[in-house]
């Protein structure tokens, strides 16, 4: 009796999700969609296929100067071009305030002479700083430049006996160097939170899982105050089998949008996820039974579907960048970290990521597993409680 | 009577607790969880201490000074540590990276040898990691640099060659300054010769440095917002976060409203009170003009409620020209108005226009910058975010509060919003027609 009741409540609330086709667009063409706009931007990546290019104006045209540009290596980051004209500062500035370039070089006239002179040489650097490549750009300038110092340094402490050969061998290869790798599950950089959407796709997945799980709110408080509610509860033999039916849908729901989710993913930008298969699905079950269980109790508080929909998304927005779901939460300060690392969202993200970056299974990751599940169990009681007060 | 529909739906709106929810103070929540997150009120990037582990067997005095140094960048929590503590702790996530020094360093900076520092990087934590190895690349650099130019100048004062005596001794043996004052007065000609060599070499650091001390080239670095690099960041330290985010979840929510002022259409045609307007001297045109000025003024008030709320709350800059904020805020609320109002017109049902609102909003608000600045983005969506209507808005509102931009400055952004306003709201005018013609508006 009590399963056949269970399995209509669940199948009426599948079916009335998947006989909407703008539900389908919510539930994994939204996701798909942040997913990979953010990680396109969270990861610099330049979608076209082209780099960056860093513009530089040499009104000098000096052999000096040349050889600045030449010492701007380029390569992964961005690309240098010379313009043909000798341009002005305004124009390379305006380049970069406008968007046009990330970074633009000018070398001024006199450059060589003053270098000559033993006087400042000119040059000016204008750069948009939230790129990625006016970032690279300036640490190669400013490497370039202290090549340049450092020669300039040597000639004159020895201007007699300057060994250009000796100091080009000694730049080129130098004696103290730094060998840096991560520490990872393969201790490859692909599996770092910038690479292929690592960070944005599991994020984003539990974000809009949550938020799905959250708008089914609104008909939960429909569903009471058009008073189907009380006449389901008629054909109920108890509230707590009727609050496990609205439990149960949504969860179902989110447990499919969240596998479907998870598999676009890796197949569009070739996430992976370790090689945890029984953590994932523990974290599939455990997760979307946290969301539904806080949908259910905000349904039991909210008095009318407006105010559902404002609660929800309220729950939602918050819990997601407080969570980490926005941004890594090693960016944030101390106190931010460990409140986030409270809330369900946290310990999800947090799990994924040492399933994708450290290979993680079970037992590493029981800290969060147990976070999360006491978040559901604390929901399950005060939905069964507020619950059983809405219908009796 | 158009004023009469206006204040009507004002009055509606604004007695609804949720919509004001949603409308005001999601947006002051985020822009508080987002600040807090990124700094506040001026603490820079709110980054906590970097736990870094250090390994390595140097004597007391080197160790010393390469832990101070690290200290005294304050961006650094250090623990030396055991090889296998640092691997352990790196792969848990304890430590963000491990330093590992060469055993041999001091060894092989006296002759002359190579050796390579090794940074264990955590894989989950590429920012403050990646913060660990460019401080050490640039003090590396800075090495390579006094060595290239000292090795320039006195090539033949190099390093010992191989299999020749270790010109210092045991000099520098033990572990306080002590030790050496006591080994260079007492010592033996063995140590006075060390010492001669000593100083010889540090008679010619003092003159690379002195070189070193006329700079050749003048690099001037600017930002795109203009700022000198010299004093860049310490005001970038000073900047107060909520300037930031303010604007663009202020942006954020008030497309939300602006759809929900658009799809009003199908609530009041839904509910009957649209057929019983019509009935009255009101024109559909009337109806529809009533309807944008709603949308209109609902945004504008909310907007410099927002903006109003952020200077008591989190002391958000307003600009310098009264006029600034209130016109890009006008533009903006009109703009959004009209795009809302043609959305309404094109969709069949409240519902429709409810979820393919929301869509577009999304949409517009990760390609326009409410969550992100344009500039971090691909080329490709760079040029699509100009023609979203929140990019002029937030750039527009960033030029007044965290540009401190007048009037002047925001023209672009005003004229693209006018337009943009006006275009549409032709377009709703020809679709109500459409629509009446075709009997669908009740």
């Amino acid at each position: 009796m009590t399963a056949r009741i269970l399995r209509a409540l669940v199948e009426v609330h599948v079916r009335k999700i998947f006989a909407d086709r703008a539900n389908l667009f919510w539930l994994f063409g939204m996701p798909m969609m942040f997913s990979i706009l953010m990680g396109m931007m969270f990861g610099a990546f330049t979608g076209s296929g082209r780099l960056p290019e860093v513009r530089v104006y040499d009104a000098d045209r000096s052999a000096a100067s040349a050889g600045l540009v030449e010492a701007l290596p380029g390569g992964e980051a961005y690309t240098v071009t010379v313009a043909d004209t000798t341009g002005s500062e305004d124009l390379a500035r305006v380049l970069v305030a406008d968007g046009r370039r990330s970074a633009t070089i000018y070398i001024a006239p006199g450059f060589a002479d003053s270098l000559d002179a033993g006087r400042p040489a000119p040059v000016v650097f204008f750069h948009d700083d939230d790129r990625l490549s006016a970032q690279s750009a300036r640490t190669d300038l400013e490497t370039a430049i202290l090549r340049l110092e450092a020669e300039r340094a040597g000639r004159r402490a020895a201007p007699d006996a300057f060994h250009a050969a000796g100091f080009d061998s000694l730049w080129n290869h130098p004696r103290l160097k730094l060998e840096s790798s991560f520490l990872g599950r393969r201790e490859q950089a692909e599996l770092k939170l910038s690479k292929g959407g690592q960070h944005t796709g599991p994020a984003y997945t539990l974000m809009f899982v949550l938020m799905f799980m959250l708008m089914s709110v609104r008909d939960v408080v429909t569903e009471r105050r058009n008073g189907t509610l009380t006449r389901l509860r008629l054909g109920a033999p108890a509230p707590w089998q009727l609050a496990l039916g609205l439990l149960l849908g949504p969860w179902v729901v989110g447990l499919l949008q969240m596998a479907v989710l998870l598999l676009l993913n890796a197949v569009v930008m070739g996430i992976d996820y370790g090689e945890s298969l029984a953590s994932l699905a523990l974290l599939m079950l455990v997760f979307t039974g946290v969301s539904s269980a806080l949908a259910l109790v905000l349904a039991t508080v909210c008095r009318t579907p407006g105010q559902a929909d404002g609660v929800g998304m309220t729950a939602s927005m918050t819990l997601a960048p407080l969570g980490g779901l926005w941004w890594p939460l090693e960016v944030v300060p101390v106190f931010m970290q460990k409140l986030g690392l409270a809330l369900p969202t946290g310990q999800a993200i947090t799990v994924f990521h040492d399933m994708v970056g450290r290979g993680y299974g079970l037992a590493e990751n029981a800290g969060n597993f147990l976070g999360l599940g006491t978040w559901l169990a604390v929901l399950l009681a005060v939905a069964a409680y507020r619950f059983r007060r809405l219908i009796d | 009577m158009l004023r009469n529909v206006i204040m009507k739906d004002l009055r509606r709106w604004w007695s609804d607790r949720n919509a004001i929810f949603v409308a005001l103070l999601l947006p002051l929540l985020l822009t508080a969880i987002l600040g807090i997150s990124f700094g506040g009120f001026g603490s820079g990037l709110g980054i906590s201490a970097i736990p870094l582990a250090v390994v390595g067997d140097l004597p007391s005095l080197p160790r010393q000074f390469l832990d101070d140094a690290l200290r005294e960048m304050e961006l650094f929590d250090v623990t030396w540590t055991t090889r296998e503590d640092a691997e352990r702790r790196v792969r848990k996530g304890d430590m963000r990276a491990a330093l590992i020094i060469p055993d041999d360093l001091l060894a092989s900076i006296a002759e002359g040898r190579e050796a390579s520092f090794v940074l264990w990087k955590d894989i989950n934590s590429e920012f403050k990691a990646g913060i660990v190895e460019q401080i050490l690349e640039r003090m590396l650099l800075q090495w390579r640099a006094g060595e290239a130019a000292y090795y320039g100048a006195w090539p033949g004062e190099w390093y010992p060659e191989a299999g020749a005596p270790d010109a210092f001794g045991d000099l520098f043996a033990g572990d306080s300054v002590l030790d050496v004052y006591e080994r260079i007065r007492d010592g033996s000609s063995e140590a006075e010769a060390a010492w001669e060599r000593t100083k010889a070499i540090l008679d010619r650091q003092v003159a690379i440095q002195d070189a070193f001390g006329q700079p050749g080239i003048d690099l001037r670095v600017e930002s795109r917002g203009g700022e000198e690099d010299a004093e860049g960041a310490t005001r970038r330290a000073e900047r107060n976060m909520f300037n930031y985010f303010l604007p663009g979840m202020a942006v954020f929510f008030l497309m939300f409203s602006a759809a929900a002022a658009g799809a009003d259409l199908h609530r009041e045609r839904e509910g009957g009170t649209l057929r019983r307007m019509l009935v009255s001297p009101l024109s559909p045109l009337q109806l529809l003009m009533g309807k944008w000025s709603f949308a209109t003024a609902n945004g504008l008030l909310q907007l410099l409620v927002l903006f109003a709320a952020g200077k008591l709350i989190f002391r958000l800059n307003l600009g310098p020209d009264p006029l600034a904020l209130p016109a890009q805020a006008l533009a903006t609320s009109a703009a959004l108005a009209s795009i809302f109002l043609v959305l309404g017109l094109l969709t069949r049902n409240e519902k429709q226009a409810g979820q393919i609102g929301t869509g577009l909003i999304l949409l517009m608000a990760i390609i326009g910058g409410n969550f992100m600045s344009p500039s971090a983005m691909p080329a490709f969506i760079r040029a699509a975010a100009r023609f979203t209507p929140n990019y002029w808005a937030n750039q527009g509102f960033n030029e007044i509060v965290g540009g401190s931009g007048g009037l002047g400055a925001v023209g672009p952004h005003l004229a693209v919003l006018s337009v943009t306003a006006l275009v549409f709201l032709i377009l709703a005018v020809l679709l109500l027609g459409r629509r009446r013609r075709e009997g669908g508006l009740l």
